[in-house]
């Protein structure tokens, strides 16, 4: 390539790519560098300190306990959210009375905050005035008000609840949107040749949402990887540490204890995790070609 | 129509393969970030600070930000009555448009669950910032981060206002704000103004106590859970007791019980953990939330969660028959508007003194809330930082009818507005002489001798006053003190080992400071 060709080439995809390197590229290199340093932001020393950064956080049983509440919470949140969106989704596809009201109302949760969302459903477990209790209550599961929020897994089963509860208008419009792409001659076909109504769904529509599904579950894990709003509001990474996801570790670490050289180090994990899983997911989900 | 095929052979012949281009933006990508990560390397100091300048650490790393416009404020708050500030500021500016005088000042309210860590990130990129609320438990990290300024140093004449500044709450807004020990020098400057100050009181609902024939509210713990289990065995209340631990008032909930006890504190003169005995008051505190909660069943097992909203709003409705809360709450608990209770039986809501744990020990724990001086604001010129200190004042001190700084002669004005509006005390003792003051006092059935009584009688958080507080309270956020001593509460974990590992995560964090 010669110079002035290399240099359009540049001048030409400067413009795209200057936000890449200011919004992407360059922040994933300084909370490297970071991770590479000795630096509390209240009394930065900056001294460079190499891995022990890594060696600290993969040595910390802190590390240990957030990323198994981490495990937990993908493995419960994601099936659930996949097969509640397939099912929502296939509902919301069908031509009933009141269809669009429906969609309107299943979407909901997605236009709130997600942190506004977790202040709520802190308020729906409250050991003195939650829902959750009065409904228990009113149904004679409980005897009295519980401290929900004070037990680990009902703290986490709240936690996993919230997530889904806010994740699933958007997983379901993508399964929505790839039913309705479903071409009709292929469905046509299908029936023409004999198929069930439950051979069309498996065969035909199922197969058709592969791509879609793979969109899903990479969005989803990542999602549920790095949740942090609900964690925020409505357990704070408590009772003791229990829901305390590496996601919300990272926070903790970085500006509740002012260690942004290990905040770093967590941080550029967490990317290698999802980075990982990503490549997994990839290999895992094979998009057939349909003809 | 150009085709696929075309489009490549026109690639290859140019020499510009889609390959070759991505290599020279990845080139021009790891440059920009190498160059980057240089230049941020050429930002730090090159050698750890001593013992004795680590108080200007931080703000050396930055590079100091520009200030604002002379006459443009920056005012940073944490979003609690966020209404009163805003009608507050804009008296403020109104009376500057009034007066001819170019003095803007913008307002940023941040939730206060993430104040301490939203500060922390704005100061440590040198966001520009004058004036900001400031909890006693931030005072000395972001004082020996070098962020906080010192008045005294700019305006001497600040040290007008400490003879008028309650006695208890005085330590965090001196400078160096230390805790006194044996490890400091103490030869203290005035740090800042109050915004306001209050303490723990443990509230008791007369209703109830008259329903179960008890003529007074205890005197010590002994009394208070024979009180309880009495009100609990009437069947007047589940849990009589109610204990506000969540949020902000998880340390000043558990000092307010340590405190009352015959040498009720956490560490020594040199700040080393006094608390790992079963005859200590921490441990004798936790032992008694403990069995209140688990073996008695009188306190309440939400404590851990429950916040002064949800208290307030329980205990307004005959939830609890006691409950330790911030004193401000007493006015809105007695009000008639937000208490059915209080329409029936004004006045139902009364304060007790703190019950005592041994050796008839009532003192209980305060706190204070000092406007912090942004070291930003101190790099600007004298004009800018005048105008800062008149607002300063305007919001937390005396000053005249052009609001400029007045300290023998002026007004409290927002001090008053805060009493009369939102019932919220401050740290000026000749405050509760003004008629205002004591008028609110009268409707919100607040007795002022035992009120002042008690608050004469506190003291602020123990260790509090040490840069490595926030790293092991968390102060508003669950830090990992604070995060054993829940586990410590919800009965996960033994009270000595709760205790020992608190102990330990503060010798290493004493120690990591080169104390």
């Amino acid at each position: 390539m010669r110079s002035a060709e290399r240099q359009f080439l540049i001048m030409a995809l400067s413009p795209a790519l200057a936000p890449v390197f200011l919004m992407t590229i360059y922040p994933v290199a300084t909370a490297f560098y970071y991770s590479l340093i000795a630096y509390d932001i209240t009394r930065p020393i900056g001294a460079f300190v190499g891995l022990k950064n890594y060696a600290a956080a993969l040595n910390s049983p802190g590390l240990y306990q957030s990323i198994m509440a981490t495990i937990v919470f993908v493995v419960a949140v994601l099936p659930i959210i996949v097969i509640l969106a397939l099912a929502t989704g296939w509902i919301l596809t069908r031509n009933f009375r009141g269809v669009q009201l429906v969609r309107v109302i299943f979407f909901i949760p997605w236009g709130i905050p997600y942190i506004v969302s977790g202040g709520n459903w802190k308020w729906v477990w409250d050991g003195s005035y939650g829902v959750i209790n009065a409904i228990l209550l009113q149904l004679g599961i409980i005897t009295s008000y519980q401290a929900w929020l004070s037990d680990p897994n009902a703290a986490m089963f709240a936690v996993i609840l919230g997530h889904i509860w806010y994740e699933l208008p958007f997983a379901a419009m993508l399964i929505v949107a790839g039913i309705g792409s479903v071409p009709q001659e292929l469905l046509e076909a299908a029936t023409i040749d004999g198929a069930k109504a439950f051979t069309v769904f498996r065969r035909v529509i199922l197969t058709w949402l592969r791509p879609i599904f793979q969109i899903v579950f990479i969005y989803e894990t990542l999602n549920a990887i790095k949740v942090f709003d609900i964690v925020m509001g409505i357990t704070k990474g408590g009772p003791f540490e229990s829901t305390n996801m590496i996601s919300y570790d990272v926070y903790r670490v970085t500006f509740l204890f002012t260690d942004f050289g290990a905040g770093s180090a967590l941080s550029v994990i967490l990317v290698a995790i999802s980075l990982v899983l990503i490549v997994l997911y990839l290999r895992l989900i094979k998009v057939p070609k349909l003809r | 129509m150009t085709t696929v095929k075309e489009n490549r052979s026109s690639e290859a012949s140019s020499g510009v393969s889609r390959r070759k281009a991505i290599y020279i933006i990845g080139g021009a990508a790891v440059a920009a970030a190498v160059a980057g990560g240089a230049y941020l390397s050429m930002q730090q100091p090159p050698a750890p600070p001593s013992q004795t300048t680590a108080v200007q650490t931080a703000t050396e790393m930055t590079t100091a930000p520009p200030t604002g416009p002379v006459d443009q404020l920056q005012f940073t708050i944490w979003s609690w009555a966020v209404d009163f500030q805003q009608y507050s500021v804009a008296e403020y500016n109104k009376k500057m448009k009034a007066i001819n005088s170019p003095v803007n000042v913008t307002m940023l309210d941040i939730p206060q669950e993430v104040y301490r860590e939203s500060l922390i990130a704005r100061f440590g990129a040198g966001t520009p910032t004058d004036v900001f609320y400031n909890d006693d438990g931030t005072v000395s990290e972001f004082y020996a981060a070098g962020w906080l300024g010192t008045w005294e140093d700019y305006h001497p004449e600040v040290r007008d206002y400490l003879p008028d500044i309650l006695d208890p709450v005085k330590p965090a807004i001196m400078a160096p704000p230390l805790q006194e020990s044996t490890l400091w020098e103490t030869g203290k400057k005035m740090l800042t103004i109050p915004y306001y100050s209050n303490y723990k009181a443990v509230f008791y609902n007369k209703q109830i106590l008259e329903k179960a024939q008890i003529d007074a509210p205890p005197n010590t713990w002994d009394e208070w859970l024979d009180q309880a289990l009495k009100i609990k065995q009437k069947g007047l209340c589940e849990y009589p007791i109610n204990i506000i631990l969540a949020v902000w008032q998880f340390w000043e909930s558990l000092d307010n019980f340590v405190f009352a006890n015959k040498d009720g504190k956490f560490f020594d003169k040199d700040l080393n953990p006094i608390f790992l005995s079963e005859s200590s008051a921490v441990y004798r505190t936790l032992k008694w939330w403990i069995d209140g909660i688990y073996k008695y069943k009188v306190i309440d097992p939400t404590i851990v969660n429950m916040d002064d909203t949800a208290g307030d709003l329980g205990f307004a409705n005959g939830k609890w028959a006691y409950m330790l809360d911030a004193q401000y709450s007493h006015p809105l608990l007695n009000d008639p508007g937000f208490s059915p209770i209080a329409k029936e039986y004004p006045g139902y809501c009364g304060m007790m003194r703190n019950p005592s744990g041994s050796g008839d020990v009532h003192t209980g724990a305060c706190w204070i809330r000092p406007y912090g001086l942004s070291t930003v604001a101190t790099k600007g010129t004298k004009e800018h930082m005048d105008n800062v200190w008149n607002f300063t004042n305007y919001e937390g001190g005396r000053v005249n009818d052009r609001y400029e700084a007045d300290i023998k002669n002026g007004k409290l004005i927002t001090a008053v507005r805060w009493m009369q509006l939102k019932g919220i005390p401050t740290a000026y003792k000749s405050l509760y002489s003004e008629p205002e003051v004591q008028a609110a006092f009268a409707k919100a059935h607040v007795d002022p001798d035992l009120f002042m009584e008690q608050y004469l009688d506190s003291k602020l958080k123990d260790g509090m006053l040490t840069p490595w507080w926030g790293k092991w309270s968390g102060v508003y956020g669950i830090g990992p003190a604070r995060s054993a001593l829940e586990a410590v509460i919800l009965n996960r974990k033994s009270i000595m080992d709760g205790l020992n590992d608190i102990a330990s995560l503060w010798q290493n964090l004493k120690a990591s400071y080169g104390y």
